[in-house]
């Protein structure tokens, strides 16, 4: 044990404890951010899975149908034809918080009478007792537990109101779900649990079921079973297991999640940069100590192994800080992840976190990873200090700008590189992968564009703003052993901005240019959801008919939109009225229109871009779709792009539909009015005829807002993580100004001492590190594009299957090299108030 | 009056009690005395009561009572197969209206799930060679052809679990249940006319009008049919037992229990006995029964008429309760005096309420003579509160 | 014989010119000598001394410091041999910042495996030697020129050096002060019975030693007692 050794070592971070704290916060956020992400996206996933387990108990097996479930009466041949006693009937569906909209419950309809094999849980305590008598008889009974009771303010034996499908819909609560099982608990939260019989009318779905759980063993008997079961089968009704069911609805989110843990690892890389920030200038400022070691007699291992501790120390600490970060990050953006599943994909009921030891884990791992690759360099440097005692830090220097030119050459093929893995390699990962190469290439190339612009700017500066102007540029240049790596990781985080921005611009553009297209009724109808963007409640019996009858209508539209289920994820199945004049609503990226409207009306469909993509189908391919005639073989007549979900949407004409399946209900309708009409006016009208019931009655420019809206609030997440990213940088670039200008209060005292007064010094140092953000600005500026041209048009279309349009927006260019000189600027200001305040004999003296 | 009627009650009470105060509990059934109270307190509105006799008529009176709060069709048989193998059998259906009528279906919602009757159904096999006994149970409600009750044709079924009338007039039935590793698949002939028990059909069961059940028996049935364990048929013949009972309040606060017996004797008498205690461990007055001769004559006995002398103890491994091995059954009137003993000792039903009910084996002497026979005897309240399996 | 320098020659290559700093050197140093090295700036003292030291290698010759050719030896044996046996004394002090004074006397000690009582007491004596017992637990910034110096000094002799290294000593120093050092400096030594290389341009250092040896243009040209100058 060194024990002396090490103590000169570690003593130094307690010296500069603020460059230390930077360096630990820096890892910190990076680790946060990205276990954050982790976090919610498992505790999402895991309410999801949970919530499934639960509703789904012991089932081996279940039954599913079509749109509209299954029929009812098919339970009653199970039980009493096949004798198949260990089935449970059960209806779902979602109803909201009437207090907290976004308070989403889960109803589950079930016959309490064939639960018990299935799900003992939710069978309440004390067996029969427990309001189970009134769940079987009385028309408004559930039961929850005693966290959602009081959640929603329900108290035992009283109503109380929940929203369903825009309707306030009264209930009692007669009994609660108590156990003592955490995980348990945890899987009632937010369920309803009710009379099947009860469901059914709640949720519109009389007569129907929406699946039969069923425990079937897997012997022989069980096997027997299956066959004589199959036989009782109606066509639209399938056999699959509860684990299919849930897997392939949390791979709708899949895209999703690969692209929120890829933004959120750009700030560990971020991050990455500033350890390695810090630690290159720990080694920088320590070269006398570390020569005058090294002629002591310390080894080159000894001085690599007490740099790797010092960083171990701040990466270890920067982790576990970064972990309680994380934690309570993730908690802000389980909201903003909960809401985008909810908007685009399915129905998440999910409020609080869960903590898992995978993510935690990741995070732990990927935090020491980084740090110890950032260390790599800096630890080398420190080994490699000769054993001398005056070094000038000028040569020292000098082999850095001699490596400037080749590092630049490097970059530059790895930012080469980059491209052509993510134009040859059209999987999601490749292109992540070829994205990294891209921006570590630039900041490779980051050094050499410093110098460049460096040299533009001097003369100008020393003609125009003087001597000092000119020798913040030199200076700029000079300690560009400090100066790069902040200037790079700053140049990063501006040019991630610039990308997110574009991107998220280009995706603007494109979906408002397309529902200009496709939005073209004047007025619409459809009945509230949960899933924002997804209407597949249908509408009550009777709207069609009496809002067709109303004066002053041209003509209405017929929609109905269902989930339709694939041999992999599901996807959005539209029936509707299509005549000649809905034509220009459609844009095609395959086939061609005059073939395909008659072969739309014959016997074909239509499919969407990601659809075709993702299922590498064109026109004249075939799509089997399961419909409650069974599997049908559909001739594809033509690819539109459409921008409403990347699952995928199938469309064929309603007549059509109401021949495939069991279902006459009708989602949605658009109204088309003559020219010149108040929309408004017929909006109201609309909702005039309807005054009890619970219908969403938009007008065009209405719908198409909250469409934006809708869009606008997915990327939300994206924003917040572009800024913390740029947080992450701005502390980066804050720790390396200021130390590198803490480091030179000896010239700076020099400075002072031959009569430069405080307020030149500010000049001095704002305007050299003012200009640091300028040069991150301006290299972010191409490569900001380039990332954005890499998410526009290779990742976003390997995720999603979109076609975007690129939308060249000034303002995100301009915006975000005022950000790099405002973050640089105010970096800048600690170190040069500091500066200034040193009186010049004192700076002279010290060391 | 029959322990099933007990088990049921206690069953329903669990059920009312909730419906009446609308408290979650724990455990709802501490004391069976407060189920009983609290059946008999608050929620008889609205149905009808076995306040007075009544006009029977069959087969309609086969079919279901609705008016009536409870209500069962109720079979035990012995049988025996060629090479002399012993089997025992009891098929329950109970059907329990949940809600009194006048207040159900007031705002009925278009559901077909909705309703206010539940079913739920025993049954058990003894296997008295193989020491095996067998018992399921289940539930479901009167919706959609799950479970239901009908006169005409007569069809009493929970799932695939029922008995049928194969003929209009109801003189034969078949009855098929099946669950695990057992079977049954049998003909019941039911040409013989139903024994009225009590006041001609009307059985008090405590003090008050109104405190009593509708009860009619048909005790001899000639059963033939095949009884399958464990993938191997036997074809069985015998004789079986059908009670039939319906009513909307029977019990006293302090009935705690009973023992029911329904025996065949083997000059061709059928003997139905039911035995109340009380919770002091007296036998209540309204305990009694009916002796039918092998000519057909019903004598109905009161508990003057009986004795009843429990021999021994056997303890359930499964609860712990102590039931009577055997009973000493003394009718003086009619000059008997047999022991009564279970042909297995294990005849304890895992169901929601535990209760024993099993095949019975009669010895003794009628008249001095020897006399022997068998039949089902019915335990309840013995296991201690006992609602959870 | 403590250094023996038999035909040392030293050159760099830059590019296609070899630059040739160290002609043929010859040099020795008896055990308890106290040798000053002399010469212009440029005139190949540095390289010199980092060759003795161990902290440059020879392009040829021998550098036999006690008894071994440290010239054969890997780098990594080198630094060891340095720890072992050489003490360094610079110019700018150059003690460690984050150590306190009897901290940074304890380091060399430590490098050779010596801790605990024995290091401490060895480096209170040492302290004790150069008068700044009472100044152990301050740290190195809190002490005046002279005293760090002093505290260098006990760092160089603290784990019995065969060879201490002087790099202009008193450079930072008023004369004053310096005269104390040196004093220190060779008294130490020479009680110890080591031997002393002080590389200076100072006549007074000269003058303390036992012999001055000057070099110019990477050729020694002089060797004489300090007397004689």
């Amino acid at each position: 044990m060194m024990r002396v050794l090490w103590l000169s070592t570690l003593r130094w971070p307690l010296r500069r404890p603020w460059q230390a704290l930077l360096a630990i916060v820096g890892v910190a956020m990076g680790v946060a951010v990205v276990i954050a992400i982790d976090i919610a996206n498992e505790s999402a996933r895991r309410a999801f899975l949970l919530s499934t387990a639960t509703v789904t108990g012991r089932a081996t097996d279940q039954l599913t149908g079509g749109p509209n479930g299954i029929p009812e009466d098919l339970f009653r041949r199970i039980r009493v034809d096949v004798g198949l006693r260990e089935s449970a009937p059960v209806v779902e569906g979602y109803a909201t918080s009437i207090t907290t909209p976004t308070h989403t419950l889960q109803i589950l309809g079930v016959d309490p009478l064939s639960e018990a094999p299935f799900r003992p849980e939710l069978t309440p305590r004390g067996g029969l007792g427990s309001g189970l008598a009134q769940l079987l008889t009385q028309q408004d009974a559930v039961l929850m537990s005693r966290a959602t009771a009081t959640a929603l303010g329900a108290t035992l034996g009283n109503p109380f109101v929940v929203t369903i499908a825009g309707a306030r819909q009264p209930m009692v609560l007669v009994g609660l779900l108590e156990t003592n099982d955490i995980a348990t608990q945890r899987a009632l939260d937010d369920l309803l649990i009710t009379d099947v019989g009860v469901a059914q009318h709640w949720l519109g779905k009389v007569g129907q079921l929406d699946r039969i759980d069923l425990i079937i063993a897997t012997d022989a008997r069980g096997q027997a079973l299956r066959t004589q079961l199959s036989a009782v089968l109606p066509p639209g009704v399938r056999m699959t297991t509860p684990t299919q069911r849930a897997q392939s609805t949390t791979e709708m989110t899949a895209s999703f999640e690969i692209n929120l843990n890829a933004l959120s690892l750009l700030a560990l890389v971020v991050g990455m940069f500033l350890i390695y920030n810090t630690m290159t200038f720990a080694v920088v400022q320590r070269r006398p100590l570390i020569g005058t070691l090294r002629c002591l007699g310390v080894s080159q291992g000894e001085i690599a192994r007490l740099m790797l501790v010092e960083g171990s120390v701040i990466a270890l600490l920067g982790t576990g800080l970064g972990i309680a970060l994380g934690i309570g990050l993730a908690q802000l953006l389980l909201g903003l992840v909960a809401r985008t599943i909810n908007d685009i994909y399915f129905v998440v009921t999910v409020n609080t976190i869960t903590l898992t030891f995978w993510p935690l884990l990741k995070g732990v791992v990927l935090g020491l990873l980084a740090s110890f690759v950032a260390l790599a360099i800096p630890t080398w440097e420190a080994a490699r200090t000769p054993p001398r005692t005056v070094l000038r830090r000028s040569s020292y220097e000098e082999q850095t700008r001699k490596l400037v030119p080749v590092l630049g050459w490097l970059g530059l093929v790895l930012m080469l590189f980059g491209g052509v893995v993510m134009w040859q390699i059209p999987v999601i990962f490749a292109s992540y992968f070829g994205l990294l190469a891209l921006t570590l290439g630039a900041a490779m190339v980051t050094p050499i564009a410093t110098v460049a612009v460096m040299a533009l700017i001097r003369p100008i500066a020393v003609r125009v703003f003087g001597l000092i102007a000119g020798m913040a540029v030199r200076d700029v240049v000079t300690s560009l052993s400090r100066t790069a790596v902040a200037v790079a990781a700053l140049m990063i985080a501006v040019a991630v901005t610039i990308a997110v921005g574009l991107m998220v611009a280009s995706f603007r553009l494109t979906v408002v240019d397309w529902l200009t297209t496709t939005i073209r009724a004047d007025v619409f109808v459809s009945a509230p959801a949960i899933t924002a963007n997804r209407l597949d409640t249908p509408l009550p019996a009777g709207v069609f008919e009496k809002i067709i009858a109303l004066p002053g209508i041209d003509r209405v539209r017929r929609y109905r939109s269902i989930m339709l289920p694939t041999d992999t994820t599901p996807v959005l199945h539209i029936a509707l009225d299509v005549t000649e004049a809905d034509h220009v609503a459609f844009l095609w990226a395959e086939g061609d229109p005059n073939q395909i409207w008659p072969a739309f009306q014959r016997d074909a469909i239509i499919i969407s871009e990601p659809l075709a993509l993702r299922h590498h189908l064109h026109v004249g391919d075939t799509f089997v779709m399961r419909t409650d005639r069974g599997d049908v073989a559909m001739p594809i007549a033509g690819v539109f792009y459409d921008y409403g979900t990347e699952l995928g949407v199938i469309m064929q004409p309603i007549e059509r539909y109401q021949r495939f399946f069991d279902d006459t209900h009708i989602s949605s309708l658009g109204v088309y009015l003559p020219a010149n009409t108040d929309s408004e006016a017929m909006v109201n009208a609309i909702r005039m005829q309807f005054p009890t019931t619970a219908l969403l009655v938009r007008s065009n420019r209405t719908l198409r807002e909250s469409s934006v809206a809708i869009l606008d609030r997915t990327f939300a997440i994206t924003n917040v993580l572009q800024l913390l990213a740029t947080i992450v940088a701005f502390v980066g670039i804050f720790a390396a100004l200021t130390a590198m200008q803490l480091e030179r209060v000896r010239e700076f005292g020099m400075l002072r001492a031959i009569g430069l007064d405080p307020r030149q010094l500010w000049q001095l140092v704002l305007t050299e590190t003012g200009l640091m953000g300028l040069v991150a600005g301006l290299v972010a500026l191409p490569v900001g594009t380039v990332m954005a041209w890499a998410l526009i048009f290779v990742i976003n279309r390997i995720s999603f299957g979109w076609t975007l349009q690129f939308a060249f927006e000034p303002h995100i260019y301009l915006n975000a090299v005022l950000t790099a000189i405002v973050a640089a600027l105010l970096a800048g200001i600690v170190p040069a108030w500091r500066i200034a305040r040193v009186a010049p004999a004192l700076a002279l003296r010290e060391e | 009056m029959n322990a099933k009627m007990k088990s049921w009650a206690i069953l329903l009470s669990a059920l009312w009690l909730c419906v009446a105060c609308g408290v979650q509990s724990a455990a709802p059934l501490q004391t069976q005395m407060t189920l009983a109270e609290s059946l008999n307190r608050t929620d008889m509105k609205g149905f009808l009561r076995a306040d007075k006799p009544r006009q029977f008529s069959f087969p309609a009176d086969h079919g279901p009572h609705e008016g009536y709060a409870v209500e069962w069709w109720y079979y035990t048989g012995n049988l025996i197969d060629a090479n002399g193998r012993e089997f025992g059998y009891q098929f329950t259906i109970f059907r329990s209206t949940l809600r009194p009528p006048t207040a159900a279906n007031s705002s009925a919602t278009q559901s077909a799930w909705q309703g206010t009757t539940a079913y739920m159904a025993h049954f058990a096999v003894t296997a008295v060679a193989g020491q095996q006994f067998y018992a399921y149970e289940r539930f479901n409600r009167d919706a959609m052809g799950i479970a239901g009750a009908q006169a005409q044709p007569f069809k009493v079924w929970l799932d695939d679990w029922q008995v049928v009338s194969t003929t209009p007039d109801a003189s034969q039935m078949h009855l098929r249940a099946s669950q695990g590793e057992v079977a049954l698949d049998l003909q019941l002939d039911n040409s013989m006319p139903p024994v009225l028990q009590g006041d001609a059909g009307l059985s008090q069961k405590s003090a008050g009008v109104g405190n009593a059940s509708y009860y009619y028996s048909v005790p001899r049935m000639p059963t033939t049919g095949t009884l399958t364990i464990a993938g191997q048929a036997y074809q069985v013949t015998g004789t079986s037992w059908m009670d039939r009972e319906w009513s909307t309040s029977a019990l006293a606060a302090d009935q705690v229990g009973w023992d029911w017996f329904a025996l065949h004797l083997d000059d061709g008498s059928d003997v139905m006995l039911y035995h109340l205690r009380r919770s002091d461990g007296t036998i209540d007055p309204y305990s009694g029964g009916s002796w039918r001769d092998a000519s057909g004559k019903v004598t109905t006995l009161t508990s003057a008429d009986i004795a009843l002398k429990p021999v021994g103890q056997w303890t359930s491994p499964h609860t712990g309760a102590i039931y009577p091995a055997s009973w000493q059954l003394t009718i003086a009137r009619f000059g008997l005096d047999v022991i009564v003993t279970p042909m297995l000792a294990d005849q304890e039903l895992p169901v929601t309420v535990r209760y024993w009910e099993g095949a019975v084996a009669v010895k003794g002497q009628r008249d001095q003579l020897p006399i022997q026979g068998n039949g089902y005897l019915e335990m309840t309240g013995y296991a201690d509160g006992g609602t959870r399996p | 014989m403590i250094v023996e320098l038999r035909n040392v020659e030293k050159w760099y290559d830059e590019g296609s010119t070899r630059r040739k700093v160290l002609y043929g050197v010859d040099m020795h140093i008896q055990a308890g000598e106290r040798v000053a090295l002399v010469g212009k700036s440029g005139s190949g003292k540095s390289s010199l001394l980092n060759i003795i030291s161990g902290i440059d290698y020879a392009n040829s010759g021998d550098v036999i410091i006690g008894g071994s050719d440290i010239n054969q030896l890997s780098e990594v044996a080198r630094t060891q041999f340095r720890r072992k046996h050489v003490g360094f004394v610079f110019q700018f002090f150059n003690l460690v910042p984050t150590l306190t004074v009897l901290e940074n006397v304890l380091l060399p000690l430590e490098l050779n495996g010596v801790t605990g009582a024995i290091a401490h007491s060895r480096a209170m004596q040492m302290l004790e030697q150069v008068g700044l017992a009472d100044r152990a637990a301050t740290a190195p910034d809190r002490l005046s020129g002279g005293e760090q110096q002093r505290v260098a000094v006990a760092r160089a002799l603290v784990h019995d050096p065969l060879l201490v290294l002087a790099d202009e000593p008193t450079g930072n120093l008023d004369s004053d002060t310096g005269e104390q050092i040196l004093q220190l400096l060779t008294h130490l030594t020479g009680a110890a019975g080591r031997a002393l290389l002080m590389v200076t341009h100072s006549r007074e250092v000269a003058a303390s030693a036992d012999r001055v040896v000057r070099i110019e243009a990477g050729h020694l040209v002089d060797d004489t007692t300090g007397a004689q100058l």
